[in-house]
């Protein structure tokens, strides 16, 4: 059971909605003022830069609590006890802060619940049985991350969990044939995306649905990561098995296919991103899948199909009824998606990559008038 | 209670009318959904990757084409490009401009990596520059006027990105060099980009670029002065400088709402005057003392200020 209450979850994200409706043009400065004031909830909120550096100090000092007691005590044999201890104690102190101070989404109580799941696994890693075993370790990840998921609806944790969850298999020492473990570690994660899927389409769009498209979304794209051999080389040794071999390349393609479809069907954010990159992969991991010799010109083939299906789907897209195509539709509606590129392009300084793209006219959606244009009108 | 059931509740209490009450409820419920952020992924893709592909096919090419041709393709892209955006590109303004259209930004910025692909190509064959450095130079310099000409701040990234190298300044460089000139070079850069950046925001030219000048401009001094205390002859000078230099980023971040720097400073700090203290410290038992005071007092420190501030930013 989540210790945040799920109608505050929902204010919290509809008051995230709010503000962006506002910067969006479609809610005026006081409309926006009377819904929040509606959607108040009591909790100690941060922005996220602060929020950031608390995490960083807070996992800093439990760690360096943990380990100062592990000097103080001195005994190696009672290091396996301190570890579960450590963890017990940070679980106990994240529900403790959250219980009498109402953070939410500080970064201190984070911090205390991550530190849970870090000890967790190191003891059940090092000191549980004899010597190191990763199998452990990722049971262990899995295990406590899905807990600190479902306690503390941290989504971060929700998709450790799944990622940690599908390389057990990995660790496991039941088979000779290398594509076996991946070949359960794929059935783990459709299970995974199955019973997340279930649970988004329980409750919609709203919380917890939101969280569980996410998880969707990310069993799906490490199924295909497990599946695509020469995308995930780094992740494991592969067989030379014909049959096996020639299956996966039939899934690299079926995946990304059946996803966009479902992501279309679903109008399912994340599917439809996580499987256009994916599709991507497929594209550029085929040749190399056939034994192919990479040619100079192939990037300029592919950069081209690439422009190509931008520039036509949105020419499609522009000349539907009302410029759109079942509700599809190219323009920015709000002032968020401008942000979300903002951010890819943050990262351009470093490693020059993609024009960030003005800011287009957000569309007359027959909405309220405009609130001033607090950053819906610029660029991001 | 639902998202729909609230836009519903506020729709009875005439909080909002109900063309928004629709408009939102469409949102809402996805009825419509846009492909924007997609679409401009999949176009950046396609123009980083058909570059790539020109890139390799030249250098992989050049003796069967010869010069003169594949100086005569990237001339032609160049023109067909850069013509676009100038004959296609809405009038300079010193406020923001518009897109006129969604390839726009794209053709700009494929027409300058053309522009510093044919620079390169140009330096390795005929050695015209006699180095890298006004190569780079030169890119740094244009693509900085076409961001302002045409309002792209991506372009303005690749520009200072570009001047950065210029000046020896890859991140990874401090990683490799132990070079106090370089650290210096890091200090000017920053000190520069952080000069015009508030220049240009007191000129009102561009106002909206300040964010990258200053973000990029802070974190190239923080780095110079912290990189200087790991790894330098005058640890303690760079010491001082990095403790003044997060002070003044705190400060600052905190009289101007701006938490980011807030965080670099802190972050900073924290780190450059930790390097050196369990450096003398002896025993890991005092270090980690130290780390856990320290850390709690820094703890402190940030929850007065985030209760302070709430979630502004």
């Amino acid at each position: 059971m989540m210790i945040y209450p799920r109608d505050d979850e929902r204010a919290i994200r509809v008051q995230g909605m709010v503000d962006d409706w506002a910067k969006s043009g479609l809610l005026q400065q006081e409309q926006r003022d009377r819904m929040q004031a509606d959607l108040q909830v009591d909790y100690r909120r941060t922005n996220r830069f602060l929020r950031a550096t608390l995490f960083l100090f807070g996992f800093l000092i439990i760690c360096a609590v943990v380990g100062l007691v592990s000097l103080l005590v001195g005994d190696d044999d009672a290091l396996s006890v301190i570890a579960f201890l450590a963890a017990g104690g940070a679980f106990f102190l994240a529900q403790t802060l959250i219980a009498r101070y109402r953070p939410y989404r500080f970064g201190i109580e984070e911090a205390a619940a991550v530190s849970s799941v870090v000890f967790f696994a190191a003891g059940c890693t090092v000191f549980v049985g004899h010597g190191f075993s990763s199998l452990r370790l990722f049971i262990a990840l899995a295990g406590a991350s899905f807990i600190v998921f479902t306690r503390f609806g941290y989504l971060y944790a929700g998709i450790a969990a799944v990622l940690f969850a599908g390389v057990i298999p990995l660790n496991v020492d039941f088979s000779r044939v290398d594509t076996v473990r991946r070949l359960v570690g794929i059935v783990i994660l459709f299970l995974i995306f199955g019973l997340a899927r279930e649970r988004r389409k329980d409750h919609d769009w709203d919380f917890p649905g939101d969280v569980y498209g996410v998880l969707e979304a990310t069993a799906w794209a490490a199924m295909y990561v497990m599946t695509n051999l020469k995308a995930s080389e780094w992740l494991y040794s592969t067989d030379a098995i014909p049959q096996l071999y020639w299956a996966t390349y039939a899934g690299i393609w079926i995946l990304p296919a059946v996803g966009l479809f479902l992501a279309i069907r679903d109008r399912h954010r994340w599917m439809l991103d996580v499987n256009i990159v994916m599709a991507i992969v497929t594209l550029m991991t085929n040749k190399p899948y056939l034994n192919g010799i990479q040619k100079p010109w192939d990037p300029i083939l592919f950069g081209v199909l690439m422009i190509a299906i931008a520039l036509g789907l949105k020419r499609w897209l522009v000349s539907g009824a009302d410029g759109s195509r079942s509700g599809f539709v190219a323009e920015r509606l709000l002032a968020s998606e401008r942000e979300r590129l903002g951010i890819a392009s943050s990262a351009t300084v470093v490693a020059p990559g993609a024009p960030a793209p003005h800011a287009h006219p957000s569309p007359n959606l027959g909405g309220g008038g405009r609130s001033g244009g607090a950053g819906a009108s610029g660029k991001f | 209670m639902t998202t729909i059931d609230r836009l519903d509740a506020w729709r009875a209490a005439g909080v909002i009318s109900e063309a928004q009450h629709a408009t939102l409820s469409e949102i809402v419920r996805r009825d419509r959904f846009s492909l924007f952020v997609e679409l401009n992924a999949i176009l950046y893709i396609g123009v980083i990757s058909l570059v790539a592909g020109i890139g390799w096919t030249f250098r992989d090419y050049v003796a069967n084409l010869g010069d003169a041709t594949i100086l005569a393709i990237l001339s032609l892209l160049m023109i067909l490009s850069f013509g676009y955006c100038f004959l296609r590109g809405p009038a300079y303004s010193n406020n923001e401009v518009e897109s006129p259209s969604f390839a726009f930004d794209y053709v700009l910025y494929f027409a300058c990596l053309v522009l510093s692909a044919t620079l390169a190509f140009i330096e390795t064959r005929f050695e015209i520059f006699h180095g890298w450095d006004t190569h780079l130079l030169i890119a740094a310099l244009v693509f900085g006027g076409l961001a302002y000409r045409f309002d792209n701040r991506f372009v303005l990234s690749l520009g200072m990105s570009t001047l950065a190298a210029y000046l020896g300044l890859k991140v990874s460089g401090f990683d490799t060099l132990d070079s106090d000139r370089l650290r210096i070079a890091g200090f000017l850069y920053g000190a520069f980009l952080i000069g015009i950046g508030v220049l240009l925001k007191q000129l009102r030219i561009k106002a909206h670029f300040f964010d990258v000048y200053l973000q990029l401009g802070a974190n190239a001094v923080l780095l110079a002065a912290i990189s200087g205390v790991l790894d330098s002859r005058f640890e303690l000078a760079y010491l001082g400088a990095l403790l003044l230099l997060a002070a003044a980023a705190i400060y600052l971040g905190i009289r101007y709402r701006r938490f980011a720097f807030v965080a670099y400073g802190t972050l900073y700090g924290y780190a450059g005057l930790s390097i050196r203290v369990l450096d003398a410290v002896n025993g890991t038992a005092a270090g980690l003392a130290y780390l856990v005071i320290t850390g709690s007092m820094v703890v402190i420190a940030l929850v007065v200020l985030a209760r302070r501030f709430g979630r502004g930013e």
